[in-house]
């Protein structure tokens, strides 16, 4: 389209806006509450996913050699269990490191498990496993348990399984609160919209009468959705973005282990996914609105 | 210039609003649309702007060939008539300058044009001084001058107007059928729907009359008193035929018609 129409079809939009001031108030608080939810949703989705994935990295599978291992087995064993997909690292504790940390953690260990060391020594071998991938906890645990000489497998897959089903039931929650507000929000600019059309019902019967194209008398009213949309969004950007930002800067003083996804690492992804969507529900609305009460 | 071939329209709540209706209007021709109210008039101009489609027939505007036009090409049918209508029509928070300029600019028209060509049709109309008024600030035939002067400025070829003098007195009609003569004079085809026995029998040009839908006169000249007879039969014998049933409506008319023409012979 020419430049001149581009002008004029801003020029028309935001008188249009300016006219229809409250509903298009209306349309920008829903348009944002929408975007609020949706930023919620977002981080909540994202910081589950991130702490997971730092627990996961923390939790580990044992696996337990055959009393009467070798050395040698033990080392060829840990380079097979290092190979496979999903393993982030392995580490090797002998018997002796066993009994050493059952005699310090256990109450009155060191009396029970005296005379145990050495040749009496009845622990063996342990691989401690941490993955790199926690959904593929079953397959590496499936692939140890068939490896030669390998007693037993311990795993705590409970805990990871809920964590993993947890972050995707909020996710799931969140993606449907925020969709049924995109929906109100979809509505109700649609009517902004019809309003406005209402409005121009002479100025739309004139340029239709002296040949003026579709499109031309279209654009306007979907341009005026669009930056009802845009405005809604950029409203909504500052209160999740800084709130977040004072949430992540409060529990970084208060735990150390699990971080929180650093708020200026996903300030640009937040501002772009808050406009595309602000401007895509404005425009799904005004080109619904025109599309039933713009007959041209 | 404009052509109807055998046009019939029917509403969608089964009025026939136009009824076999055939005429040719030629280049630079000036014709009067009379009849009663609801005789199909408006439905006729809004055939030819393409507001309506028919049922059957064929018409053609122009390079247009209407009953085929796409969608797309709607636009530049009407780029090509300017319409004038009895209500103005005039956006009222913009002056007379704006008005004929939003017209302009909605068909994409660039600055420098709609600077040079408003001067023109405002002297055409008389309203050099007045372009810088709110509608509200003029009088009806001065409101309906801009109407005019808005329809002259895409420099249509054909200049359709249902009932301009409609909203106004003798005297401001009169304006109005003056500016209207001369634009027609420098050669653009107009068709004017009215109601106004007087502007008909005065100005002479041909008339084409509407009765339920057919046309019933297709002539030079004005509303005779031979004519308003006629006029007056059609009603009696619409009235009878209402027992004799719809074919014999159509028959009776034909042979109306046929009459007319043999009196006027
Ligand atoms: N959009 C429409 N839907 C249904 N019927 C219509 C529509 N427009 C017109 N009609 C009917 O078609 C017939 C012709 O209407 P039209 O407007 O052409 O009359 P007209 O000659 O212009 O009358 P007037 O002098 O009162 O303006 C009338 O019976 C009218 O009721
Ligand atoms: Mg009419």
């Amino acid at each position: 389209m020419p430049l001149r129409n581009m002008k004029y079809y801003a020029g028309q939009s935001l008188y249009s806006v300016w006219r229809n001031k409250l509903m298009s108030l209306i349309s920008m608080s829903t348009v944002c509450f929408c975007l609020i939810l949706l930023g919620v949703a977002i981080l909540i989705g994202d910081n589950l996913q991130y702490i997971s994935q730092q627990l996961q990295a923390q939790f580990e599978i044992q696996a337990f050699m055959d009393s009467g291992a070798s050395q040698a087995q033990v080392s060829e064993m840990e380079k097979q269990i290092k190979a496979l997909a999903g393993v982030a690292d392995v580490v090797v504790e002998t018997p002796e490191e066993g009994i050493e940390w059952f005699k310090q953690e256990v109450e009155n260990g060191a009396e029970a498990f005296e005379g145990l060391e050495g040749e009496n020594n009845p622990l063996p071998y342990c691989f401690k496993v941490t993955l790199s991938d926690a959904s593929q906890a079953e397959n590496i645990e499936k692939s140890i348990q068939s490896m030669n000489q390998i007693l037993q497998v311990n795993n705590r897959r409970d805990v990871l399984n809920s964590i993993v089903h947890f972050t995707k039931g909020i996710r799931w929650v969140s993606l449907a609160g925020m969709l049924i507000f995109a929906l109100i929000a979809v509505f109700i600019i649609s009517n902004t919209i019809k309003l406005a059309v209402m409005a121009r019902s002479r100025e739309i019967s004139i340029m239709k009468s002296v040949g003026a194209t579709d499109w031309f008398i279209r654009w306007p009213f979907i341009i005026e959705g669009a930056i009802v949309g845009l405005i809604g969004a950029v409203i909504a950007f500052f209160p999740v973005f800084f709130g977040y930002r004072g949430i992540a800067h409060w529990w970084s003083g208060l735990l150390d282990i699990v971080k929180l996804v650093d708020a200026n690492a996903i300030l640009v992804y937040l501002i772009l996914a808050f406009c595309l969507i602000g401007i895509g529900i404005g425009s799904i609305g005004s080109i619904m609105a025109v599309r039933k009460h713009l007959r041209v | 210039m404009i052509l109807f071939e055998h046009v019939t329209k029917t509403y969608n709540n089964n009025v026939k609003a136009l009824d076999d209706v055939s005429f040719h209007i030629r280049k630079g021709d000036f014709v009067f649309v009379v009849g009663h109210s609801g005789a199909g008039k408006s439905t006729l101009t809004k055939l030819i702007l393409h507001e309506e489609q028919p049922d059957t027939g064929y018409i053609r505007v122009g390079d247009f060939d209407v009953t085929k036009l796409s969608r797309k090409m709607v636009p530049y049918l009407r780029r090509s008539i300017g319409m004038v209508f009895q209500d103005f029509r005039l956006l009222p928070n913009k002056t007379v300058y704006e008005n004929i300029a939003f017209a302009m600019e909605v068909i994409g028209a660039t600055q420098r044009q709609i600077r040079r060509r408003i001067p023109d049709v405002l002297s055409m109309v008389g309203l050099t001084m007045k372009a810088k008024c709110y509608p509200n600030e003029l009088s009806g035939g001065e409101q309906q001058r801009v109407g005019i002067a808005r329809a002259l400025a895409n420099n249509p070829q054909l200049i359709v107007a249902d009932e301009p003098t409609g909203n106004l007195d003798d005297e401001t009609a009169w304006e109005i059928m003056a500016i209207l003569d001369r634009i027609n004079k420098y050669g653009t085809t107009i068709i004017m729907v009215t109601h106004s026995q007087k502007i008909v029998d005065e100005m002479q040009k041909r008339v084409i009359a509407i009765d339920r839908g057919k046309i019933v006169k297709d002539e030079q000249g004005g509303y005779t008193y031979e004519n308003q007879v006629s006029e007056d039969t059609v009603f009696d014998f619409t009235y009878t035929s209402q027992k004799q049933g719809y074919g014999d409506i159509l028959k009776e008319l034909e042979a109306l018609n046929i009459n007319i023409h043999h009196g006027d012979e």
